[in-house]
């Protein structure tokens, strides 16, 4: 069995009940502090074997990270999660939670799946907040229930405070990758496994990798010698890509990816009221196609990131049929050439070891074309 | 085989839709303030201020591609760099709406001065819009409209109802228009009263033979999504569905020798509509009906229809028909309501249009699929149609599996027969 044991097991903590969440950003805090162990259910690709059990439910022209995710979920060797979990964000996963019900009843298996709509309003207004604050009070109720637990609010303020040491690890590591000194493969690889657990295990970890340093971007060094990108997506592209970017002699300054930055760069305090806690969290969230309201915030926010990472150009990875990133893209790209910032675009989908030759080919033209216009950019 | 015949609801349909597309056109050249709006955006509310002129992308690219401009105008947004793994619609739209930049021409849309989406038909629309608010610098608003997985919750109606008084505020403010709730009561009458009589005309199905296609309910519905509100839409869905029954009553019928009675489940494939029925009748099999048409006026899961009663706010009901269509409904709830259609129109197999383009519609079909094979006993089959992209079209194809399809309700009702 490939990757759904591994998985679990990588929490260490097997008596708690695991609740499977999906997509990134689940409140993790509050089912922390209540017991639970979340693990993000996200880029399986890698933990799935074939995709039978999907084609069963989901036609092809569905994206790779929800054909992997009911392939997860639906395969015989599945891990036994005690929960899903599962918000709001686009119509391809709207529709997975019935979909995974049922087939799991057609095994004989059933799950209870708890929701949350996270309003796609901003969250300065009345009935989002308020809309937001019912959410959160019913989950913790439905939780409670469910789970014969007990939410207490200083438990929570302790769960924040972990899990704002581990987003601030993430970046350290980020800034380490930023000056060469560590791995991109080896940075995703390590957040992907710590699927945002701050267990004590993946925390220590984090810590040795850390090192010393201090988070500083804007101590990198100015001019270095390679050409500096930076990575925007929903997912990281595939180990070969990866590999055959840094062969190139790209050096990944920073990311924009959905399962990385955006994913650790908010920094919220801890408090110990959740649902104060929560409409920070979302409001302040680093832009991302799901969540609407930060839609007008992603350019803006992607031309500060490639400022404070001194990036010479953006290499975006296409999730194929995500329509939220498609939509996004020719804006974006008009906006960039006007600021003379060159962008790469690639895509990548389930089948995407096929197209691994082409791929490399336009990353090395693109490096190329970085090396040549170095220095002149930014 | 009945010759094709167009109606006089056809001919009063296509007078109406080019008088509305005109009107609009002239108010906004005139001053009245654009709207550009997602189909389930309740756009009685606009009929409550004095000069609003509200326009429907999604309707505009349907037509669109009914007249068979699809790919050309789909070729020119994914030329701007939009991906063909794009809905058609948007493609369709954002190909005229952004090609047009700065002209209101007469083939397109005037310009908006708000657009307004909502995510519960689906949150592809709420970044489309998104597209030409940032390309145009117009205001958007987003109604947040909770999935339904089940039946409105009281929280989700009040977070609703209060969204569309926040609407109401910012058309007022940005158009410096003056409301009026009583003007909304009467706007909500007539579309309650549209829909009393698409349901008179829906249910021409339920006869045998069949006193419509499935194709007549989608040119049919047209108006519904860009006229809702008005006492000409009433008036003129009385006139169709009075004009269908004394049709069925003189014995007219669209498939005569109809054998075949089917259901179709997704978006009508805009520009195959006559092809398809015609190649059908030659089958003796007519769509009957259709999830995408039936659905409209029905609220959760229900098959039967929800209608205003006078003495109601306006605004709550609004907020609680807000699933009045398919899109926004989950699994178990469609298939509610697709049973009772079946069984209520004498459904002998279920056509699953799988729709690469329309992901909210689509994928759940696979499960559809196997559940309504299994309760309702009836065979389906599954095809592959793009509603408004012809490219991803492939009539023989289709054609196979619908032959495939009429040959196991064959042997089936012969089984029956041996039984
Ligand atoms: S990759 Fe896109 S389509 Fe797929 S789950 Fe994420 S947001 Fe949805
Ligand atoms: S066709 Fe489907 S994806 Fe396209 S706008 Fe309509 S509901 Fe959305």
């Amino acid at each position: 069995m490939t990757g759904s044991t591994t998985l679990a097991g990588n929490h260490g903590q097997q008596k708690k009940p695991v609740i499977a969440c999906f997509p990134l950003y689940p409140p993790l805090e509050l089912f922390h502090c209540m017991g639970l162990n979340p693990m993000i259910l996200w880029d399986l690709k890698a933990r799935i074997q074939d995709t039978q059990e999907s084609d069963a439910h989901l036609q092809t022209f569905t994206c790779s990270v929800a054909r992997a995710l009911t392939q997860f979920l639906l395969a015989d060797e599945a891990p036994g999660f005690d929960a899903l979990f599962m918000y709001n964000a686009c119509d391809t996963l709207r529709n997975l939670p019935e979909i995974i019900q049922a087939g799991l009843a057609g095994k004989g298996r059933s799950i209870p799946i708890f929701r949350l709509h996270i309003p796609t309003l901003a969250l300065d207004q009345p009935h989002s907040a308020e809309y937001l604050q019912k959410g959160i009070k019913g989950l913790i109720q439905e939780i409670e229930a469910y789970f014969q637990v007990r939410f207490d609010p200083k438990n929570f303020s302790s769960s924040a405070f972990l899990y704002r040491h581990m987003r601030r690890q993430y970046r350290q590591l980020e800034t380490q990758v930023a000056h060469g000194r560590l791995d991109f493969a080896v940075f995703n690889q390590l957040c992907c496994s710590g699927r945002h657990l701050p267990d004590t295990r993946h925390l220590a970890e984090l810590a040795i990798l850390a090192g010393p340093e201090h988070e500083n971007q804007n101590a990198l060094p100015a001019g270095a010698p390679q050409p500096r990108v930076l990575l925007s997506g929903i997912l990281p592209p595939p180990p070969a890509v990866i590999q055959a970017m840094e062969k190139t002699g790209l050096c990944i300054a920073g990311n924009d990816l959905a399962n990385l930055s955006r994913s650790y760069l908010a920094d919220m305090e801890p408090l110990d009221d959740p649902v104060a806690y929560y409409t920070g969290f979302y409001s302040q969230h680093p832009p991302c196609p799901t969540l609407l309201p930060s839609a007008d915030s992603r350019i803006p926010h992607l031309l500060g990131l490639v400022h404070s990472r001194k990036a010479d150009g953006i290499i975006w990875i296409g999730e194929k049929y995500c329509e939220y990133e498609y939509l996004e893209m020719p804006f974006l790209e008009k906006q960039l050439k006007q600021k003379n910032i060159p962008l790469l675009q690639l895509e990548c989908g389930l089948d995407d070891k096929e197209n691994i030759g082409a791929l490399k080919t336009r990353i090395e033209a693109f490096a190329e074309l970085l090396r040549s216009s170095h220095g002149s950019i930014c | 085989m009945a010759a094709f015949v167009k109606t006089e609801s056809g001919k009063r349909l296509t007078d109406m839709m080019t008088r509305n597309y005109f009107n609009n056109a002239v108010r906004a050249q005139e001053g009245g303030f654009v709207v550009w709006i997602a189909i389930v955006v309740p756009a009685e509310i606009f009929l409550g201020f004095e000069n609003i002129v509200y326009a429907v992308p999604e309707s505009f690219a349907a037509m669109t591609a009914a007249r068979g401009f699809g790919p050309q105008l789909c070729q020119k947004s994914e030329k701007m760099g939009y991906s063909m793994d794009i809905c058609s619609y948007a493609r369709i739209d954002l190909g005229s709406g952004l090609a047009s930049e700065g002209d209101a021409s007469a083939l397109g849309l005037p310009r908006p001065h708000l657009l307004i989406s909502n995510n519960n038909n689906c949150s592809l629309l709420v970044k489309w819009f998104d597209v030409y608010h940032r390309e145009w610098g117009v205001p958007h608003v987003v109604l947040d409209i909770p999935f339904c997985y089940e039946n409105q919750k009281p929280k989700d109606w009040e977070y609703i109802s209060a969204q569309f008084h926040d609407l109401i505020q910012t058309i007022a403010t940005l158009s410096g228009q003056k409301f009026d709730l009583d003007k909304v009561r009467e706007a909500v009458r007539y579309s309650s009263e549209a829909s009393r009589h698409w349901k008179r005309f829906i249910r021409c199905a339920e006869n045998r033979p069949s006193g419509i296609t499935a194709f007549d309910s989608f040119v049919q519905m047209a108006p519904t999504l860009t006229m809702r509100g008005t006492s000409e839409l009433a008036e003129h869905y009385r006139l169709l569905a009075d004009e269908t029954e004394a049709r069925m009553a003189a014995g007219l019928f669209p498939v005569p020798d109809e054998k075949y009675r089917l259901l179709w489940d997704n978006i009508a494939p805009w520009h195959q509509l006559r092809k398809m029925q015609q190649r059908l009748a030659e089958l003796k099999a007519n769509i009957i009906s259709a999830s995408y048409t039936y659905c409209l006026g029905c609220l959760e899961g229900d098959y039967r229809p929800t209608y205003y009663s006078p003495d109601e706010d306006p605004l709550a009901y609004l907020a609680r028909i807000q699933n009045f269509s398919i899109c926004p409904q989950g699994m178990h709830l469609r298939r509610q309501a697709m049973t009772q259609a079946i069984e209520r129109a004498g459904i002998h197999g279920v056509v699953f249009a799988s729709n690469r383009s329309c992901k909210p519609y689509s994928l759940m079909q696979m499960d559809q699929q196997k559940y309504i094979s299994q309760t309702c006993g009836i065979p389906a089959t599954m095809v592959d149609v793009d509603h408004a992209d012809v490219r991803n079209y492939n009539e023989n194809n289709v054609f196979l599996r619908i032959e495939a399809l009429l040959e196991q309700i064959d042997s089936r009702s012969e089984q029956h027969l041996k039984h």
